[in-house]
Parts: structure tokens; sequence; C-alpha cells
């Protein structure tokens, strides 16, 4: 108990030290970039109030609009890169096939893929391209969700993903395998029973690690043409008209909500990864 | 390829649900969100009683800021929907994305991008002005001339901030430090290695103005209203010149600055609905001539700047309703100096000013051309 206390206490220094930074720099005459520590409290503690002085709706709204691109992005790049990658890993040929164009397109951010996909893909939001543009604002959440912004966040989320997935398989022990094949299994059991669970470990850490760049990336992407809303909007917005508090608490949430979804992850990477800790 | 299989079959199960969706023809209108485009913000918040200004056209509201219905008296013309679509600049790179298909944005860009062979047309003015010098508290100047003079006694270089390299009020900063023998360039020192007067460094978006000025980035700015007027209530910067009083003498009053453009196609298939919206924009412009305190307060509900920053911005933009001859004048000032500038490379290449301002614009929309001409701009 008291060694959890120490380690509690130690973690908070750093964070405390920087709030105290802040207050220092929030109370100098003339500031205004660092607003003071209570009007974004404020901002943080009222998510549902819809903000006065910035044209965005409110926090709570503009974070479950990310949360929702993020959510259908991901799901789309995890969904892509998981079984590509582990035919990778397991396959020699897609191995070859496959590894010299994502390595070269793996390094490209995936904001500068922003102007392509203004050109491209275009502005409208997915309401629009079911229900016209006409109507699509009776839709108030799909019309939050463009294709091409879900497309750069799905981007930054897949190789990641991809390259843990196909490193999972492929570290796969021989001995296991042949072990497998010698009780009589087939390649679909190989495949579900040792390929995928050996992998998965290192499947999780990749998600973790895409997670975590679709929240970087979404910051940029709500830059998108014709956003109205999202954490990253209210960034931009609140910048445009020096209304500071709004920026820091849109910071503070994208840093909870990263920190509540990271911790989901890490809890199942540690279910899906026991059996290593044994084996160590 | 699940998921997508997915997201393709809810999409094609909600667009069955939608397919009884009204057959309303729609219009896009794209703005940049700050008080130079109060016109149109006045026009979108007038309601019904906004028709007997304008032959019967109004806007009803569906959703705040957003979606409109464009109707003349208790008719639907189209359904207006309407989005911010970045700087000035970027308004017309919308138009020729087809994002938008009327848009209000600045003449500069709007003119380049004719030039690039965008299909584009502007089809009424929005403003004239707002632009502004501005300088960090401690800057030893007041005016023009002691801005100079501070220039020319520095050892260092003066530091000036604008938002993009074809923003109006940077254009017109760099004719004025011309016209006034200041040496100016983007780097402490020139092509030829000796050392320039003033720095003028591309801050890339006005959103980076207030913190650049706060921070020392830059000594000062020229940008347009309500930053400017922000960063005064802010206390982080002091107005040292309206861009318009800068040397040549009169060379920039009325300076164009802002103006209503259309998309060569809009104009050809929803022509009524263009014309519609030209109506309710010169009438907004007229609202504000007449109720500043009102167009302030509106101003304000649009920009979410405050109440007190926007009493500051708003007289200082000369709202232009009409064509009339100050704007015909700015407007070929403008092309003279883009020329001068080497701007022109394509469509606009090798024409007089009089031969581009017939080319870029299409003023036959604007309602009552013959009082147009003769209208002051009012400010």
């Amino acid at each position: 108990m008291k060694t959890r206390l120490r380690i509690a206490l130690v973690g908070m220094v750093l964070p405390v030290a920087l709030l105290v930074a802040w207050h220092v720099a929030a109370s100098r005459p003339g500031e205004v970039v660092f607003p003071r520590l209570a009007s974004v409290w404020h901002v943080v503690a009222h998510p549902t109030e819809k903000p006065e002085t910035i044209d965005a709706p409110s926090l709570a709204f503009s974070a479950k609009t990310s949360l929702l691109r993020i959510a259908i992005g991901y799901v789309l790049a995890a969904g892509l890169a998981i079984p590509l990658g582990l035919l990778m890993g397991r396959l020699r040929i897609a191995h070859e096939v496959m590894a010299p164009l994502t390595t070269m397109l793996r390094v490209v951010c995936p904001i500068a893929w922003l102007p392509a996909a203004i050109v491209v893909i275009g502005a409208a939001s997915l309401a629009e391209h079911i229900w016209g543009p006409g109507q699509a604002w009776q839709h108030e959440t799909l019309e939050e969700v463009q294709p091409a912004m879900v497309l750069i966040i799905a981007w930054g989320a897949f190789f990641p993903i991809l390259l843990a997935s196909s490193s999972g398989a492929r570290s796969v022990r021989n001995a296991l395998l042949e072990t497998a094949w010698l009780t009589g299994m087939g390649r679909t059991g190989r495949f579900f029973c040792v390929t995928l669970p050996y992998a998965l470990p290192s499947i999780v850490n990749g998600m973790r690690i895409g997670l975590g760049i679709s929240w970087m990336v979404i910051v940029a992407a709500e830059l998108y043409p014709g956003t109205r809303s999202g954490l990253g909007y209210t960034i931009w917005v609140s910048h445009d008209t020096v209304q500071y508090e709004y920026t820091f608490a849109a910071i503070a949430y994208i840093m909870l909500i990263g920190l509540i979804l990271d911790g989901g992850l890490w809890s199942l990477e540690r279910r899906v990864s026991h059996w290593q800790a044994v084996q160590r | 390829m699940i998921t997508t299989a997915i997201v393709t079959t809810i999409a094609a199960g909600l667009a069955a649900s939608g397919s009884g969706a009204s057959r309303t023809p729609t219009i896009k209108l794209g703005h940049v969100g700050h008080d130079h485009h109060l016109a149109l913000f006045v026009a979108l918040s007038q309601g019904a009683g906004f028709k007997t200004q304008t032959d019967g056209v109004w806007f009803r509201q569906l959703k705040k800021r957003q979606v409109y219905d464009l109707m003349n008296d208790q008719v639907v013309m189209a359904r207006l929907l309407v989005s911010k679509v970045g700087g000035g600049s970027g308004m017309p790179a919308a138009l020729a994305r087809n994002e938008i298909e009327v848009g209000l944005g600045g003449v500069a860009a709007t003119v380049a991008a004719i030039d690039k062979g965008a299909a584009l047309k502007i089809i009424a003015p929005c403003n004239c002005d707002g632009d502004m010098l501005m300088v960090r508290p401690e800057f030893p100047a007041r005016t023009w001339d002691e801005f100079l003079e501070a220039v020319r006694k520095r050892r260092e270089p003066v530091r000036i901030g604008y938002k993009a390299p074809r923003a109006v009020a940077y254009l017109i900063l760099m004719r004025a430090l011309a016209a006034s023998g200041i040496s100016y360039g983007p780097k402490a020192v020139n092509a030829g290695g000796k050392p320039v007067q003033v720095v003028l460094m591309n801050l890339q978006k006005g959103s980076n103005m207030v913190p650049s000025l706060q921070g020392k980035v830059v000594n000062g700015i020229v940008m347009n209203q309500p930053t400017v007027a922000i960063a005064e209530v802010k206390g982080v910067g002091r107005v040292i010149a309206d861009l318009r009083d800068l040397p040549p003498k009169g060379k920039w009053r009325d300076h164009p600055c802002c103006c209503v453009v259309a998309t060569e196609k809009a104009l050809k298939e929803k022509r009524a609905a263009v014309e519609a919206i030209v109506k309710a924009v010169v009438a907004g412009g007229e609202f504000i001539h007449r109720h500043r305190d009102k167009a302030i307060q509106i101003a304000s509900s649009w920009t979410k700047a405050s109440r007190q920053v926007e009493a500051r911005s708003v007289p200082t933009v000369t709202y232009v309703p009409v064509p009339n001859q100050d704007w015909q004048k700015g407007m070929l000032t403008w092309f003279e100096m883009m020329n001068d500038l080497n701007q022109f490379t394509n469509v606009l290449k090798g024409m007089t000013p009089q031969q581009m301002y017939r080319r870029v614009s299409d003023y036959s929309l604007v309602p009552n051309p013959r009082k147009a001409m003769g209208v002051s701009s009012g400010k």
C-alpha cells in the first residue's frame, strides 16, 4: 500500500510542476495565450455548455464527433491491417509483394494527404452522400463525418497495426506449428489456434500505437474544409478568435479520452499476453 | 473487408430510407467568417422582415448559420447551404474545387484564381478597407511617419507579419514601403547580400497574428479586421495606420478588399438563385449603413468576437453594397499593382486593367446598376 502511494505521489510531481508553471505564466500582466487555470477548468467542467465566444458546439458534442470519426477510421484501419499483416507475416510472397510499397507509404505523414483528399474525395459528409446536400443537415451526427477525414485518420492507424500484425505472425515459433501439425491440426486450425493467439499481443500493441496516432491526426484532420465540430476543430477555431481557454480545454479532453482508450487497450494487451509472462 | 461491407450495407440502407427526400435545388455558399462579410450575415439574420428591402427575397432559417431556405416571398427558390471556407484566399480555391458555388472572399486571391483559369466571376462588391498596420505596444511609433523614422533609425530590421502572400494588406504594405524608400524582403538580407530595413514574415494564418505579436516573433503586423481589433482589446498591439492612408497618397483609399464571387456554372444553371443572393447581400450592405448598432450586434453574434471588438472593427470597414466608381477605380489599381508584381501569368497576362476588369467581373445581377454608379461607399 505504501509503495503504491509512493509511486502515485512520484507520478504527480511533474504534472503539478507543470500546473504551477502554467499558473505563473498565466499570471503575467498582459498574458493572452495562456489563460488562467480557473477559466480552463470552467470550460472543462461544463462540457455540455455551448461556447459563447467561439463558433463551435459544446465540448461534449465535439468529443462525441471526434470519437465517432476516430471509431470509423480506426475500425476501418484495423479491419484491413490485421488480415493483411497476418498474411504478410505468414506468406513470403505476400510480404515480398507488399513490403516495398508499405515501407514507402508508411513514412508519409497522414496530414500530407489532406490536399489530395480535398481534391479527390471532396468535402461532402457521409450524410450528404446518403441523403443529398439538401437533406443532410437533418442528420446531425453523420453530417459531421466526412469520408475524406475518416480515411486520413485510418491512414494514421493502418501502418502500425499492419507492421505489428505482420511481425507478430512472423515471430510464431516453427516448433509450435510443427507440434500442432503433428497432432493432426489442419491449416485453418493452426492459424486460429497457434498463429493468431501467438501474434495477438503484438497486434494489440500495434493497435495501441495506431490509436495514439489517430488521436494525433484528428487535430490536424479537423482543419478539413466544411468541418463544424470536433475537439481538433475547437482548438483551431478558438485559436482564430484568441479564446485559448477552449484550446486548452479541448487538449485536456483529448488527453483524457486518449488515456481512457489506451487504458482499455492496455488491459486487453495484458489479458492476451499473460502467457508470455509465464513463458518468460 | 468485413468492415467495408458493413459500412456499405449501412450506407445503402440509410440511402434507401432517405429516398423520399424533397427535390429542392441546393446552392452552396461560402464565407470567411470575419466581419468583412457582415452584409451576408445581416441578410441571413433578418428573416422575413428583410423582404421589403429585397423585392421579396429573404432567408428562412432551418439550422442557424448553416442551412436556410432562399425564399422569394412565400416560394422556396433553393436550399442554401452556408459554410466557412478558410481564409479570404481559401474561398476562390473552394469555388474552383466546386465545394461551393457562391463565395465571399479576397479580391486579389479571386483575380489570381481567374488568371490561373478558374471559371469564376466577381458578381458584386463586398467591402473596401478594413486593413491596418499594428505594432507591439512598446514600439516607438504612433503614426506611419513615426514608423518610417523608427525603421530608419534601427540597426536591426523591423519584422512585420502578414497572413498570406496574396493578402490585400501585405500587397499594400509592400507598395507603401517601396514608395517611402524603405527596403524590405522576406529575409534580413536581400538577394544581393544587402541588409533590408523591414523583414516581411509570412505568419501563414490570421490566427497566428496575436500569439506572434505577444511572443515578440514580430514587431508588428498588417492584417484585416477583426483580428486587429481583437489584438487591441487584448492589449498586445496598437494600430498606427489605416492602410487606406498609406502612400502613394490617395492610392489605397477605398481599396477593394472582399467581393462576392460565383462559378460560371452556377451563374448559368442557378442564375435566379444567385441573383437573389446578390440582392440580399446588397440590401445587407445598405442595412449596415443605416443601422450601425444593430449591425455590430449581428457581427458579434456571427464572428463570436465581443461587442467591444466589433464596435472597434466594423466602423473601420467600408461596406460597399454596389459597384460604384470608387470600387471600379480601386479594382483598376489592383490590376495595375498585380501586373507590376508580375502576378499574372496566364488568362489575364498582357491585358490592360480595363480589359481585366471586364474579364473578371459581371455585375449584371446587382439591382439598379444605374443607381449603383451614383452611390458613394458611405464609410
